[in-house]
């Protein structure tokens, strides 16, 4: 079962001679538990696929279905809603809450949801990503390995459909790369997790169960 | 080796601030509104300094520096041609007006020219100065008064005039008048030099009095710093000297004793107390800017530092824009402050008593102003600098706003929106308690002046101010200046005593100035009440032996106030009793530090006194009436007889219950009758009394009338309260305007907080809000982030409220009619305003920070 689908997906942006297709008509489907790397260069659309992927910016056609939901037919505040309890982020630059601990960044987004954590279910992921003596530390406090671990715990918290995850090894050395890369495939299989990565690393593509080339704006292999 | 680098590091520093135009604007303003704050105080305490010294060349007669008195022609020509006179007018003395109209005071008629009328303040509201060669006079409003002749340009009069001892009547036809100052030392008809010579011609003068007819060059100097030296300079360079003298009078209103003898220590500490006040005013909003900026830009000066920028550069970029900054807020700050400093102006000077003159513009305003607002920009990014200047390249690019206070913090419990805000603001403590210091500050100035507004306490003022409901004497009374001239007469006492209403009334009789009462005094005392004065030793010493009588006593003049027994319930009693005044032989004392009761005192009275001309033999009753050169040649003739008091009671004597001035020495109180038998020249001060309370309008009215049309004039139980009242609003105003202008400052430094720190984490909040935070949780985050601040302000305000209440002692002595009550109401009131603020800003911020998508502010910032 496609857990995440599009539909000839367009954006673009400026207008005349300037136009720049930044996605031109992206069709693709994810399985649910699968993980994909998107691959391209920067200015190939890649970041705005998965932009468009997780909600975050509006396409100027076609649509995305994630778990068997129109994600774009649903207002701003319902598609924040959505986001929450569905799709979850990881970033290049981890964006974690500096003035608040590890834990409580990871169950932010649950409690952003009004839930209680799952205490259980919680704590496996702190043991998985080998966070268990940091939970107290505040971000500035850890290395950028350390931080990006903090972030897929964020990310798995909320047991999202989705994890999308932007150049999630882009700030770290290329030990530390391998590392967390391990722990991304690791939590996909243990937990099941559905994870599309975009990167530009060939290296750290070839981890992820399948891989998507993107190119002006157009998948070139790998759909 | 020496590089020129000045350029660059100032072209960096322009470029970072081009770069950041909110901040720019956010820092102009901070400075301006503190530059707003010492402009204003300094324009205020400079109009007060220009009103008192405006009072005193009202006293003297003249803002002219100084002036050579009785030249003749040929010394007053070549002296006003002399290089350090800037600026000279003349002035020709014709006599003295007399007769009828002017038994009680008399004017000077005499030649002024423009220059000498306009520095005497004799220039005409109405018409104008007399012309030459016509029958002009031009006179004040108090001649037209004496004269009883209405103020009309044209209009003839008649004057008799004392011409050098010849009474001569001539008429003059008005050509302007001017309104008269009730502060003036004397009247004046104005005459032209034309018909002063022919005033001399036609009467033979031959100019007996030395003064007639002879020139007074009044002078304007370069300066007016020793007056007395550059006189006698110029005087030494045309030949004058001892043995060709020639008498200078200087302006004792330049003499710079005005101002600062009034300043006292406690003036001075409350300024000084203003002052650190703002200063910490400002730092807290410009320094709290300067350090925001900073961490924002860390990042930039790390780079900077890469590329080989020292430490200084650095330093000096960020004072360079603290410089550009203030050249632009602090002349907004001077212009602005000017103006609210003159509109505040007239309610503070209306509350004192000196000349209500318009604000002052002088330049010390504006330099002092300029200079201590550039000190507090100094000094707020001093540090701000210095942290700018010891980045470490490396750690700037790792540096976020975090560093400061925990490492961990233990918990398992996740958080709120209430708790993400308060983790934000914890983590950030400086920020955050610079701000919340800021908004506290304005709060407490506002709760501090209603407090004190609200303790202020009209019945103990009034208790002190008024000892009925009506108290009627002469206007010169009112002005602290009673002397024999101005009592009230016997039969306006006895008219307004059996007046429809009065209920109870009393007469205070007392003796005044040039015949007071000497008391014998022990050397101590005299020592004491010497030195209170601050006399210098060696003057005391020399005084003390100069006056020390065979029994070791000193003699000194003394007030005295002979009371009816209606009169003595408004005495407060400390000990004693004041009943035995009725017998012959006792008296009363106000209390005082050498006098105690029991003590027996020998008072002597002055039964005949005359002042005698030695020179022309003529005897003057009373010292006012001794024309113009009044101090020379003049004998004094005394009778005297003594009487041995014992003092029966120690008591309280309001100052509006006697003569409102005192003469450094005890002031006694003895009965009406006992005044009379003592001393012939006692006379009334005033007449008090109260009314029933139908008639007290009426009375009020009637008054109002009466003392209209003659030099009575009256106060009551209405106008004190006025009085009070508009203290009481004075004290609002100043305060409500410190309270706004901190209270700007504070919400500034609130929203120059609130919008940095959401900005600079504005890929924070984008990342919070991909994760899945609605909008509304945002903007509720903030809006928490916002009550947290407005929350902490208030606890601190009433913190620093509370601090104040064992104060109130310390309040009540500065305020004598202060009954200091503490309220929280004005917090209260306080707090829905603030909190308004607290929920408006941080909703204001979210709608400007969503313009921009999610996805711009995921990539921005890096």
């Amino acid at each position: 079962m496609a857990i995440l689908e599009t539909y000839n997906l367009k954006k673009f942006y400026g207008s005349g001679e300037n136009e720049v297709h930044a996605l031109d008509g992206v069709i693709l489907e994810v399985e649910q538990g699968e993980f994909v790397s998107v691959v391209g260069t920067s200015g190939s659309g890649k970041s705005t696929l998965l932009h468009m992927l997780g909600g975050l910016d509006r396409p100027d056609s076609g649509d995305v279905f994630v778990d068997g939901k129109d994600i774009f037919s649903l207002g701003d505040e319902e598609l924040t809603i959505f986001r929450r309890r569905k799709i979850g982020f990881v970033f290049q630059n981890y964006n974690l809450v500096p003035s608040l601990n590890v834990y409580e960044n990871i169950v932010l987004p649950i409690q952003l949801d009004g839930r209680e954590p799952d205490s259980k279910y919680i704590d496996s992921i702190i043991e998985t990503l080998g966070l268990t003596e940091k939970l107290g530390n505040l971000p500035n406090n850890l290395s950028g390995g350390q931080q990006q671990r903090v972030a897929i715990a964020r990310a798995l918290a909320a047991k999202p459909a989705i994890i999308l995850a932007d150049e999630p090894t882009g700030n770290l050395d290329s030990k530390t790369s391998q590392d967390v890369m391990g722990l991304l495939k690791i939590t996909s299989e243990r937990f099941a997790q559905t994870i599309v990565m975009i990167t530009h690393n060939e290296e750290i593509a070839q981890m992820a169960d399948r891989i998507i080339r993107i190119e002006d704006g157009k998948i070139v292999s790998g759909k | 080796m020496k590089i020129n680098n000045q350029k660059c590091v100032h072209r960096l520093s322009i470029r970072n601030l081009l770069s950041a135009k909110t901040r720019c604007i956010v820092s102009v303003i901070a400075i301006a509104l503190t530059t707003i704050l010492f402009t204003s105080l300094f324009t205020i305490l400079m109009t007060i300094a220009k009103g008192f010294e405006e009072s005193n060349f009202r006293q003297v007669g003249t803002y002219s520096h100084a002036e050579f008195k009785r030249l003749t022609k040929e010394q007053y020509d070549e002296l006003r041609t002399d290089e350090d006179i800037v600026e000279y007018g003349l002035r020709r003395v014709a006599g003295v007006t007399t007769g009828e109209y002017f038994d009680k005071e008399y004017a000077e008629v005499s030649y002024m020219d423009k220059n000498y009328a306009k520095w005497g303040y004799c220039i005409p509201d109405n018409g104008t100065l007399p012309k030459e060669n016509t029958n002009e006079a031009t006179v004040d409003t108090r001649v037209l008064d004496c004269l009883g002749i209405e103020p009309k340009i044209g209009k003839s009069f008649t004057l008799e005039i004392d011409l050098d001892g010849i009474i001569v009547t001539e008429d003059f036809i008005l050509s302007g008048w001017w309104e008269y100052d009730e502060a003036a030392p004397a009247s004046h008809v104005l005459i032209p030099e034309s018909r002063l010579e022919e005033l001399f011609t036609k009467y033979n003068v031959q100019f007996y009095n030395d003064y007639i007819g002879k020139y007074g060059l009044g002078v304007m100097l370069k300066s007016d710093y020793n007056i007395e030296g550059q006189m006698v300079e110029i005087l030494e360079r045309h030949g004058f000297n001892d043995e060709n003298p020639i008498d200078i009078g200087v302006n004792w209103g330049y003499m710079g004793e005005n101002i600062t003898e009034s300043l006292d220590f406690g003036s001075v500490a409350t300024i000084a107390v203003i002052l650190i006040f703002i200063i910490f005013t400002g730092y807290l909003i410009i320094y709290n800017i300067f350090r925001i900026s900073v961490a924002n830009d860390i990042r930039h000066y790390g780079m900077l530092k890469t590329i080989g920028t020292t430490q200084t550069q650095i330093k000096s970029i960020v004072q360079t824009q603290a410089l550009i900054l203030s050249a632009i807020g602090i002349p907004i700050g001077l212009l602005v402050g000017w103006i609210t400093g003159s509109v505040l102006c007239p309610v503070v000077m209306s509350e004192l008593n000196i000349y209500n003159s318009s604000a002052s513009i002088s330049p010390w305003i504006f330099v002092f102003s300029a200079l201590f607002a550039w000190i507090t920009v100094m000094i707020s990014c001093f540090r701000p600098a210095k942290t700018a200047g010891k980045v470490s390249p490396v750690e700037a690019l790792r540096y976020t706003e975090q560093a400061s206070g925990f490492s961990s913090r233990n918990g398992k419990k996740g958080v709120s929106l209430f708790g993400m805000a308060a983790a934000r603001l914890t983590g950030s403590k400086g920020k955050t308690v610079l701000v919340v210091v800021s908004l506290a500050l304005s709060i407490v100035t506002f709760t501090l002046t209603f407090i004190l507004a609200n303790s202020f306490n009209m019945e103990k003022y009034l208790s002190d101010q008024i000892q009925a409901d009506f108290l009627v004497a002469d206007s010169k009374y009112f002005a602290y200046r009673w002397n024999k001239e101005n009592a009230i007469s016997l039969e306006d006492n006895e008219f307004l005593r059996y007046m429809d209403g009065v209920t109870d009334s009393f007469v205070t009789y007392a003796i005044p100035s040039g015949y007071y009462p000497q008391a014998y005094f022990s050397e101590k005392a005299v020592r004491e009440i010497l030195t209170e004065y601050e006399e210098e030793e060696e003057y005391i010493d020399s005084y003390i032996s100069r006056n020390l009588e065979a029994d070791g006593t000193i003699a000194q003049s003394v007030q005295l106030l002979g009371v009816e027994d209606t009169a003595l319930s408004k005495l407060k009693v400390y000990e004693g009793d004041l009943a035995k005044l009725s017998e012959n032989g006792y008296i009363a004392v106000n209390k005082n530090d050498h006098i105690k009761l029991g003590d027996k005192i020998t008072f002597l009275y002055t039964d005949k006194l005359e002042y005698v001309n030695t020179q022309t033999g003529t005897t003057y009753t009373d010292f006012e009436s001794i024309p113009l050169n009044k101090y020379e040649f003049i004998e004094i003739n005394e009778e005297t007889h003594k009487v041995e008091y014992e003092i029966a009671a120690v008591i309280e004597v309001p100052y509006t219950f006697g003569y409102r001035f005192s003469i450094d020495t005890p002031l006694f109180i003895t009965s009406s009758e006992d005044l009379f038998a003592q001393s012939e020249y006692c006379k009334p001060l005033y007449i008090a009394f109260d009314t029933t309370e139908e008639t007290e309008p009426e009375m009020e009215k009637f008054l109002a009338d009466y003392t209209k049309s003659s030099t009575l004039s009256y106060t009551s139980r209405a106008i004190e309260e006025a009085s009070f009242e508009s203290f009481k609003r004075m004290f609002v105003i100043l305060g409500a305007a410190l309270s706004i202008i901190v209270g700007l400052i504070g919400v500034l430094n609130f929203i120059n907080t609130m919008i940095t720190s959401i900005n600079s984490r504005q890929r924070e909040i984008a990342a919070l809000q991909a994760m899945g935070m609605t909008g509304r949780q945002l903007c509720l985050m903030l809006v928490w982030e916002g009550i947290i601040y407005i929350g902490g302000s208030a606890i601190t305000a009433l913190i620093l409220n509370l601090i104040t209440i064992p104060l109130g002692k310390l309040i009540e002595e500065i305020f004598w009619f202060c009954d200091y009550s503490f309220t929280i109401l004005p917090l209260i009131v306080a707090i829905p305003v603030l909190a308004i603020i607290g929920i408006i800003i941080p909703v204001i911020t979210y709608k400007t920070l969503i313009k921009k998508s999610i996805v711009e502010r995921l990539r921005g910032n890096e």
